[in-house]
């Protein structure tokens, strides 16, 4: 697979799939994936990453659209793979930077300032609307973040999950040869046992989920799950999850 | 039994006093209520009973009528005499008219008789419970009404109680009427940009989440006329509701006479906005709400909630927090921003700073339109060690200092111009760091201001990705220094 996939076109809405990694640091490698809503002429970059990546993401964002027209740039929650490059991006950029209330404190320390640029999340969420169709806020606390939201765009049917149904793998074999559940599984396990906070957390979000039409889930690390198979399988899978805490003596 | 439930529900708060010679009915009252309450006391007669009710000050008593030592008569009548407000039951064999007439005198809320019957008793102490808990959301609706403001009582999210002045507005006799017709106050307010309703957020939760604030919101009235609100949430402090009912009370204060409304597109003279900004300041004061205060360091934007302490017309105090009164004491004014506000206000001059206090005054405060808070670009004051040098038909001019920088403009000072620069000029600009960043780039000039000593130029840019990288990098490597900066000041 190539370091750019598109998602969803249908002529004036565009998902696009970035799957850039910090190459320098090969040994602990982490594939991680960016993503970008257009419509129309505006945008969503959704958890641009690191500072690593942020020149590489940057001129693939640019090929697309003009830098100024991004509107938003959303971060799932406050890791460094996910939001680093905020500084970066705030300036250059005029977008609008929306994060779970509960990390606006600590971005100073990666030397965000620009407070009255931030859209801090509730925690029950919020709608952005367009037109008919909007995009949804879908509250994930502790999955694994304590202030966490995984992305709903109501047009593509894709839900940008962030964290979860990442999938850790040592290189992009999981690109080629284990894309469907049940391969990838053996990758997903380790990681959602030991940093999803517990069950309890797991089915609440399921069940939120389960009542939008889904055409994908697309995390943050690894391939989306695009068939309904898959899907279900993987949602199935989670609900059922003993991790975090329900592992704990 | 479903009625128990909700006798367990309306009774968890409260103390009940049981005042019976009969051992065994006694005790058996005592088992049974204990399951409800969350403090039953018992005495065996009269006296005991004033005993324990000084002690305890139980919001409900249950008494018999035919004791030895003092009599439930008498008992009610010493009660009453320091009480008007304590919940009476009798509990009696006796039901002469007499005995009756009395307990209508002494305000008692029921007379049962006995034998007593379960279910009378528990449809009893229900009934009571409800009119406690509307007693108390009366008494905290009048404590929440001031001079001019409506007020609603609402429990999970649905309005239970409204003041005169709120069924006023929409011409309505009561809250059931009020909420047959608008539901739950979900669509109550207008959709407006800005405003407690946009599509961005329900606006329950936006309220129910930012209960510090003060909002705006647009409403129609009964005559289908659109009011501008001003509006604030409290939390409920109202112990006899129980943990799991979410109880809030909404103060609503129309100013539509303000003539702040966005749609009203006349022309509002200053110093009508000046006089609304007194206001609407005074409002925010007299609320407890937050505002922004905005400023800068170095280009670095220093944002900090705060209150208003004290507003008069040309001085205003504010409480904030130390590296916004940092800030201020460096810069010597401060923007203030509230959603409420028609623009924002710009303070120009610390007249006093109390560092213990956290409380600064400023003199001299005033609408502005354009506001830092609006900022989308980031500009910074590069380092000492950042030259620039501007070329201009072959003639190249050293800035004397370069105020700052961002990825489209660069704004410097000049002792001298190259001749025949004007707006519109292009020239070439280079930057260079020691051991740092170098660039070299094309540029428009967008402004030459002429000060006493020098000139002040700003030069507008569009740098393609090779060369915006490094400025990015540069720029953010630089906010970071001068956030370290600004916290060792
Ligand atoms: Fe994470
Ligand atoms: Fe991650």
């Amino acid at each position: 697979m190539g370091k750019e996939q598109i998602l969803y076109d249908d002529g004036t809405h565009k998902c696009i799939m970035f799957s850039l990694d910090d190459e320098e640091v090969e040994d602990f490698f982490l594939s991680v994936n960016q993503f970008l809503i257009i419509q129309n002429n505006s945008a969503v970059l959704i958890d641009p990453g690191s500072e690593a990546v942020y020149e590489e993401l940057r001129e693939a964002v640019s090929k697309h659209i003009s830098l100024d027209r991004i509107k938003y740039i959303f971060f799932s929650h406050q890791d460094p793979d996910v939001a680093a490059s905020i500084t970066h991006w705030s300036i250059a950029t005029q977008a609008e930077f929306i994060i779970s209330k509960l990390w606006i404190r600590f971005l100073s320390h990666y030397g965000f300032m620009e407070m009255s640029r931030l859209l801090p999340l509730e925690d029950g969420g919020a709608k952005i609307g367009f037109g008919q169709e909007y995009l949804r806020f879908v509250p994930a606390h502790f999955l694994h973040s304590p202030g966490n939201f995984s992305l709903y765009d109501s047009r593509s049917q894709i839900l940008f999950s962030g964290d979860i149904g990442a999938a850790i793998v040592p290189n992009d074999t999981l690109n080629n040869e284990a894309k469907s559940f049940h391969n990838r599984l053996e990758y997903l396990e380790p990681f959602h046992k030991r940093y999803m906070a517990g069950n309890r957390a797991c089915r609440k979000w399921s069940s939120e989920v389960r009542k939008l039409p889904l055409k994908a889930i697309a995390p943050q690390h690894g391939a989306p799950f695009d068939t309904a198979e898959d899907i279900s399988a993987f949602l199935e899978w989670f609900e059922g999850l003993q991790c975090g805490m329900d592992l704990e003596d | 039994m479903p009625k128990l439930k909700d006798l367990a529900k309306l009774a968890s708060s409260y103390t009940v006093l049981i005042v019976e010679d009969n051992k065994t009915l006694l005790t058996k009252l005592q088992q049974f209520l204990q399951k409800f309450f969350h403090t039953v006391l018992s005495a065996r007669d009269g006296r005991e009973g004033l005993h324990l009710y000084r002690q305890h000050k139980p919001q409900i008593v249950i008494t018999d009528i035919k004791m030895p030592e003092m009599d439930g008569i008498t008992f009610i009548k010493k009660l009453r005499f320091n009480d008007p407000e304590v919940k009476i039951l009798i509990l009696s064999a006796f039901d002469d008219k007499e005995y009756l007439y009395t307990a209508i005198e002494l305000g008692v809320f029921r007379f049962l008789k006995k034998p007593l019957v379960l279910e009378e008793f528990t449809q009893t102490l229900i009934k009571l419970l409800e009119l406690m808990q509307h007693e108390a959301r009366i008494q905290l609706l009048k404590s929440y009404e001031g001079s001019d403001n409506m007020v609603v009582v609402c429990e999970n999210k649905t309005p239970v109680l409204a003041s005169d002045r709120f069924l006023d507005f929409f011409a309505l006799n009561d809250i059931e009427e009020f909420n047959e017709k608008y539901g739950d106050l979900e669509d109550l307010f207008l959709k407006q940009e800005g405003f407690l309703y946009s599509d961005s957020i329900s606006w329950k939760e936006k309220l129910l989440a930012n209960m510090q604030q003060s909002h705006q919101a647009m409403i129609k009235d009964s005559k289908g006329k659109i009011r501008h609100l001003m509006l604030k949430a409290y939390p409920l402090q109202m112990p006899q509701l129980s943990r799991e009912d979410s109880a809030v009370v909404l103060s609503m204060v129309d100013i539509t006479g303000l003539e702040l409304l966005p749609h009203q597109e006349k022309e509002i003279s200053a110093q009508k906005q000046q006089e609304a900004t007194v206001k609407v300041l005074n409002y925010l004061k007299e609320n407890g709400s937050e505002v922004h205060l905005h400023n800068f360091y170095r280009g670095l934007t220093i944002t900090d909630k705060g209150k208003i302490a004290f507003v008069s017309k040309d001085r205003i105090a504010l409480k904030t927090r130390a590296n916004q009164q940092k800030a201020i004491k460096k810069q010597n004014w401060v923007v203030i921003h509230s959603p409420l506000l028609p623009k924002d206000v710009i303070c120009e001059e610390v007249e006093k700073l109390d560092e213990e206090k956290h409380i600064t005054t400023m003199k001299r405060y005033h609408l502005i339109d354009s506001s830092p808070s609006k900022r989308r670009t980031i500009r910074v004051e590069p380092k000492e060690d950042m030259r620039m040098q501007l070329c201009f038909n072959e003639h190249c001019f050293e800035a004397e200092q370069i105020e700052d920088i961002s990825i489209n403009s660069v704004r410097c000072t000049l002792f001298a111009l190259p001749a025949g620069l004007e707006k519109g000029s292009k020239v070439m600009i280079t930057l260079q760091q020691e051991g740092g960043l170098t660039l070299e780039f094309e540029a428009a000039i967008f402004k030459i201001w002429m000060q006493e000593m020098h000139y002040e130029v700003v030069a507008n840019y569009n740098l393609d990705a090779e060369k915006e990288q490094p400025l990015v990098h540069y720029i953010s490597r630089r906010q970071m220094e001068l956030i370290r900066e600004f916290k060792h000041l």
